[in-house]
């Protein structure tokens, strides 16, 4: 038994764990839920070693623990996946599941491959990936990714193992893989630690749910007898509304159309089209060429043969500040991080950035008061929380830096909206929050959106139309949902029917 | 509640001053002037008209080497021929004055033509060929020594026009020329980074390149755009030196490499990108060549000069942990004192 | 797509203009009968009837089984002059003679080049060690193969297998240097001691040939020395910081170096202009940079000590046919061809006095050998 006594942990002005006491048991999945800042990340933390606890003890079997470190944990067979996906691109997928203990394959410093790779292949077979053990970690998806690490953690022999939003960025399929792998350690008798934003998938999982808020423990429920509304509102106290939004007036206008697109080997002749005021889902498993597909339409990468037409007429747009000065076309990327933030830089400094050459005057000078009101108009209608425009993007929560991805398009006042995968890593305060932008974008400023998500619930609410891609080709497309003459489950089945 | 609105403001206020000690810049301008007080103690010549005027003439030169560098470290690149380039802009000048006698103005323009193409061959080489800005500029930094060596044969030029050393050697109200073009330099850029779309883009890019261009940012442009303009700082490093040398060096820029890199450095401009500080690489330069100065001032033993050299500059730039370390400890004990209190 | 063409074309561009620009580093001096005659000043300078003529006959003998190099460095205008001695040796001689030029002043690279050009075939060569001491390894191989080595510029330690030195004493040039400053002087006053790179052991010889000097005139002091030069930079901001923290203290510099004389040149213009002409500071320098002679026409600069670099590669040259012809060296040999006191009176003409020199060692060249 893994057993959490009192634990509280203060940060400069913010106590951020108070006394939280928490039992986890081997061949038992445990979630742990909370909106982002509730404290699940600083108690993994302290589970692993990284931090110390101010007050309170963790057990492991009965005898108290003072971790040093990550690898004191790991010896004590506690081991961590994280969220943001830790690989080495460039080594083999042997190689990453035993990278720290390279040194216990072989002796004198010269290290058995064979035997790396067999052990590799064990653990490989445990998470249910039937690669390559020698092949290199770089071309596979996110979630081959994710099960690598799981199987590194496996390999430390783990019997605890603490799972930070696995899923989030997996796919509904491959999300099902894992929560089936999630099922294979309980019976292994593996002890595991889930953390998850998604309800669903924790109620189909797991044994135990328990919840923190503002760094206090609020409740443990058997995940037997809840229902999703209940563990919602021990998380953030009021009712989840994922409802009916009500109906959208989509113009007859085509805003954005894309004929015969070809990338050779990839894309055969692909055709789309956006109307004013419409939201449009793209749906398809990571790779299935939905995001590809919408960066050639906006210049980021080079398509062979095809024409992009904007309001009708032909469109020359080589590269994404085409797309954006000509044509008012913004993309929200699905990578935050890599692609969408300068994470060093302000608040400010990230809202601005696409139209700093319409804010200067005509000795090229940024008129920084006008800045200023735009950047504060910005905060206060996106309803960012940040101490002020001056504060570095790094320092604000997953939910917060996505407003301020998207806040940069809005600034820049685009037209046509390309939205790709918005609530990944964001709690659910802070989700609503965007579904409720898109939809008003939408409806109230009619702009125009192409949302691409592979949130089910998320894509099937907003989006009026949804065009299916799977390998490179567009497979289906279901319609007039503004009418809701299908149900979710209905549209859900249907997507399902042209994804298989 | 009251209370603690008074308690803000006064800690507003204080605030302020801690805002401006926290600056990187300002640790770098208390080590110039706590070590000027030294040198100025034990040298009586340290802290006279004439070696202030040098030391500010030799900083204003170390401004434009790191100039050179600092550009290109914006965008998160870096340019390790600067100094083959700077030999070469000289022994480009030399060669136009000595051998085609040209006037002062062609040649200047020579000097500026030819560190802008140095750094625009720079830039599209890295930008479409898509390699590493180290390796490109090490391999053109060998193109350029050796047409250094080609040209000149390593003969100095001195056949230099008399008036070429206006702006090397006088000044303006004892102040020499070189500090004011170096500081009217830098305001120039303070303020190109601060209000301009162009400086900006070039924080953008070197903040994270693949979002500059996900924003809408030409990315690839202003790589070479910064090189271009290291080119230039390269080529106006180069002209100063030549205008205040009175000749033409072939051998000239051996040593501007480690400058450029230690003064952008010290100077708080980060290696790694997105972030220009102006003022710090000017006292940064200042900090260098003082150092330099005052152990000769001070008749330090030659043989060992290398090694006190580097003791001050390890010292004046561990001032910033060592700040970070106090103010750490600082608030340690204010938060424990807090936790008594209640 | 345009722009990447015109890309490649500019690397193009590029690479040929800088193996234009450097070409290849092995070069053939034109020997006497194919030569085109470039006439250069160092030309005029040897008499081509007085070399020596017992020589030039036995030499197409023995021209069929010499193979001659020259190793220099590039870059850098001695071994530019050098180079005007080996092609004036080829000349006269008939003996063809393969010019190397190394870019880089390293052992490493030395050995390999070196090894290359033995490989070629070379048996007798003429060469600038990049390292005193680990020249000698590389020599102790090739002389083991039967090539003849003899350095000119720099001496290796020794024991060394090289045969002979042909260069400059280096504390006798610095002896002569700072016993001139101090005559110029007045024999009273203090003195500012430039030193240049201090790992280099001349540089401490030099050290000690201008204390030694000092250590003979009781009214004469060095007041400071200032060392660790690489470039001229640092050679001009370290005299500059010398002459303002000894505010009109010092009476006289003396350089010995090529480097720091040149920086004492640039420094010594600006710092009148600055301080006033009032009160001259005496200097004398080493070598004859352009930047050195100009300010010694211009009165900035009052002497500098010029070395022989023609007679360097002259001579050993005409020692390495000597040698290739036969002739017998028990022991390591110093060939000193002295130096040349250069001041505004002589500044145009001081290459008649150093050829002067060289013609007499090489009248005497026979007595080199046993």
């Amino acid at each position: 038994m893994l057993e959490l006594k009192g634990i509280g942990k203060s940060f400069p002005g913010v106590k951020a764990l108070d006394d939280i006491t928490l039992t986890f048991k081997p061949g038992e999945v445990h979630a742990l839920m909370g909106e982002n800042g509730a404290g699940k990340s600083t108690l993994m933390k302290i589970i692993t070693g990284v931090y110390k606890p101010d007050e309170g003890q963790v057990y492991l079997d009965g005898s108290e623990m003072h971790f040093k470190n990550y690898r004191d944990a790991v010896d004590h067979e506690i081991s961590m996946v994280s969220q943001e996906i830790q690989v080495i691109s460039e080594a083999t997928v042997a190689e990453n599941i035993v990278l720290d203990r390279l040194d216990r394959f072989g002796r004198y410093g010269v290290v058995n491959w064979k035997k790396v790779n067999e052990t590799a292949a064990q653990y490989l077979g445990m998470v249910g990936l039937k690669l390559d053990p020698t092949q290199k970690i770089g071309g596979l998806t996110a979630a081959q990714k994710q099960l690598i690490q799981i199987a590194k953690a496996l390999s430390c022999n783990a019997k605890y193992i603490l799972l930070d939003e696995p899923t989030s960025s997996l796919t509904g399929y491959e999300t099902k893989t894992l929560l089936e792998i999630v099922r294979k350690l309980k019976r292994d008798q593996v002890g595991v630690i889930f953390i998850s934003h998604k309800i669903e998938e924790v109620l189909e999982v797991c044994d135990k749910v328990s919840v923190l808020r503002d760094g206090k423990f609020v409740g443990t429920r058997d995940c037997g007898n809840s229902e999703r509304s209940d563990i919602v509102r021990m998380m953030i106290g009021r009712k989840e509304d994922m409802a009916h939004k009500g109906f959208l007036t989509v113009g007859e206008e085509k805003v954005l159309e894309a004929k015969d697109i070809t990338v050779y080997g990839q894309f055969d002749h692909v055709n789309m089209d956006l109307r004013k005021g419409e939201i449009l889902g793209l749906s398809g498993l990571v790779g299935s060429g939905r995001t590809e597909f919408v960066r050639l339409l906006i210049g980021i990468d080079k398509m062979d043969e095809g024409e992009v037409y904007v309001n009708g007429k032909r469109a020359q747009i080589h590269s994404l500040q085409d797309a954006l000065d000509k044509y008012r076309i913004g993309y929200v990327t699905e990578n935050r991080k890599e692609e969408g933030l300068i994470l060093d830089n302000t608040v400010g400094f990230n809202l601005t950035i696409g139209i700093w050459k319409r804010l200067a005057s005509k000795i090229h000078r940024i008129q920084t008061k006008e800045e200023q009101r735009l950047v504060g108009d910005m905060i206060r209608k996106m309803e960012v929380k940040t101490p002020d425009e001056k504060t570095k993007v790094s320092s604000l929560s997953g939910g917060n830096q996505q407003k301020i991805s998207i806040g940069k398009w809005l600034a820049a006042q685009c037209d046509i909206l390309i939205i790709d995968e918005p609530t990944v890593g964001v709690d659910i305060g802070a989700k609503e929050y965007i579904h409720n932008l898109i939809w008003d974008l939408a409806d109230k400023e009619h702009k125009s959106i192409i949302l691409i998500s592979s949130d089910m619930p998320e894509l099937i609410s907003l989006s009026r139309r949804i065009l299916v891609f799977n390998d490179q080709k567009i497979v289906g497309e279901i319609n007039n949902l503004n009418e809701r003459e299908l149900s979710y489950a209905e549209v859900s089945e249907k997507i399902g029917e042209y994804l298989a | 509640m009251k209370e603690k609105s008074v308690q803000e403001t006064g800690a507003k206020k204080s605030g302020k001053w801690k805002a401006v000690f926290a600056r990187s810049e300002v640790t770098v301008l208390l080590a110039v002037v706590v070590l000027s007080i030294c040198f100025a103690a034990m040298s009586d010549g340290f802290f006279t008209a004439y070696n202030l005027f040098n030391i500010s003439r030799t900083a204003s030169i170390y401004v434009f080497i790191a100039l050179a560098q600092g550009i290109v470290c914006v965008v998160g690149g870096m340019n390790v021929s600067l100094g083959s380039m700077g030999g070469l802009i000289v022994v480009f000048i030399g060669y136009a004055m000595q051998n085609l006698g040209v006037g002062i103005f062609p040649a200047i323009l020579i000097g500026l033509g030819t560190g802008v193409a140095a750094g625009f061959l720079n830039g599209m080489i890295i930008t479409k060929l898509k390699l590493n800005a180290f390796v490109v500029t090490l391999a053109t930094s060998f193109i350029f020594a050796g047409l250094v060596s080609g040209i000149s044969r390593g003969y100095s030029y001195t056949e230099i026009a008399d008036n070429f050393d206006f702006v090397g050697r006088s000044g303006l109200f004892g102040i020499p020329m070189l500090l004011i073009i170096a500081l009217i330099t830098i305001a120039f850029l303070i303020y190109m980074f601060r209000y301009t779309t162009l400086g900006r883009r070039l924080l953008a890019t070197g903040g994270n390149q693949e979002a500059a261009r996900m924003s809408g940012i030409n990315s690839e442009r202003m790589i070479v755009t910064a090189n271009i303009m290291s080119g230039l700082f390269t080529a106006i490093a180069a002209l100063l030196w030549v205008s205040k040398a009175g000749s033409a060096q072939p051998s000239t820029g051996s040593d501007w490499m480690i400058i450029s890199f230690a003064v952008t450095a010290i100077g708080g401009t980060a290696l790694a990108g997105g972030v220009f500080n102006g003022l710090g690489m000017l006292f940064a330069a200042f900090l260098l060549v003082m150092v330099k100065n005052g152990l000769v001032a001070i008749n330090a033993n030659v043989y060992y000069e290398e090694t006190y050299l580097g003791l001050i500059l390890l010292f004046a730039v561990s001032l910033e942990s060592i700040k970070a370390i106090i103010n750490a400890h600082n608030r340690k004990n204010r938060l424990k004192k807090q936790q008594l209190e209640k | 797509m345009k722009k990447s063409l015109l890309a490649i074309c500019l690397a193009t561009v590029m690479t040929g203009a800088c193996l234009a620009g450097c070409g290849s580093p092995v070069t053939t001096a034109p020997s006497g009968a194919s030569a085109e005659e470039p006439k250069t000043e160092a030309d005029k300078n040897v008499d081509t009837s007085t070399a020596p003529e017992g020589e030039s006959e036995p030499a197409k003998d023995g021209a069929s089984d010499i193979k001659m190099a020259w190793y220099g460095f590039s870059g850098y205008p001695y071994h530019e002059e050098v180079y005007k001695g080996v092609e004036a040796f080829a000349k006269d001689s008939g003996i063809e003679v393969l010019k190397y030029m190394g870019s880089d002043v390293a052992q490493s690279a030395q050995n390999e080049e070196v090894e290359a050009l033995v490989a070629q075939g070379v048996n007798a060569l003429s060469i600038y060690p990049a390292d005193a001491a680990g020249a000698n390894s590389l020599y102790e191989e090739i002389t083991a193969h039967g090539v003849n080595v003899v350095n000119f510029g720099c001496a290796t330690n020794t024991p060394t297998t090289a045969s002979f030195t042909v260069g400059t004493d280096v504390k006798q040039a610095a002896m002569d240097a700072a016993e001139e400053l101090i005559k110029m002087m007045g024999e009273k006053g203090n003195i500012l001691n430039v030193l240049e790179v201090l790992e280099d052991p001349n540089t401490a010889i030099r050290k000690a040939g201008v204390e030694e000097v000092v250590a003979k005139y009781p009214d004469v002091k060095i007041v400071q020395e200032v060392g660790g030069i690489k470039s001229q930079e640092e050679a001009v901001q370290k005299i500059e910081t010398a002459l303002s923290s000894n505010a009109g203290n010092i009476d006289g510099i003396v350089c010995t170096g090529n480097t720091a004389s040149i920086g004492m040149a640039l420094t010594l213009p600006d710092y009148y202009q600055q301080m006033g002409t009032d009160k001259h500071i005496y200097c004398i320098g080493i070598d004859t940079d352009e930047t050195v002679v100009k300010a010694i026409n211009d009165g900035t600069v009052d002497a500098t000590v010029a070395q022989n670099p023609y007679a360097h590669g002259y001579i050993s040259c005409a020692l390495l046919q000597k040698l290739g012809e036969g002739k017998n060296v028990s022991d390591y040999t110093f060939v000193d061809t002295g130096v040349v006191l250069v001041t505004k009176e002589n500044s145009a003409d001081f290459s008649g006095d150093l050829d002067a020199k060289t013609k007499e060692i090489m009248s005497n060249l026979d007595s080199y050998f046993d």
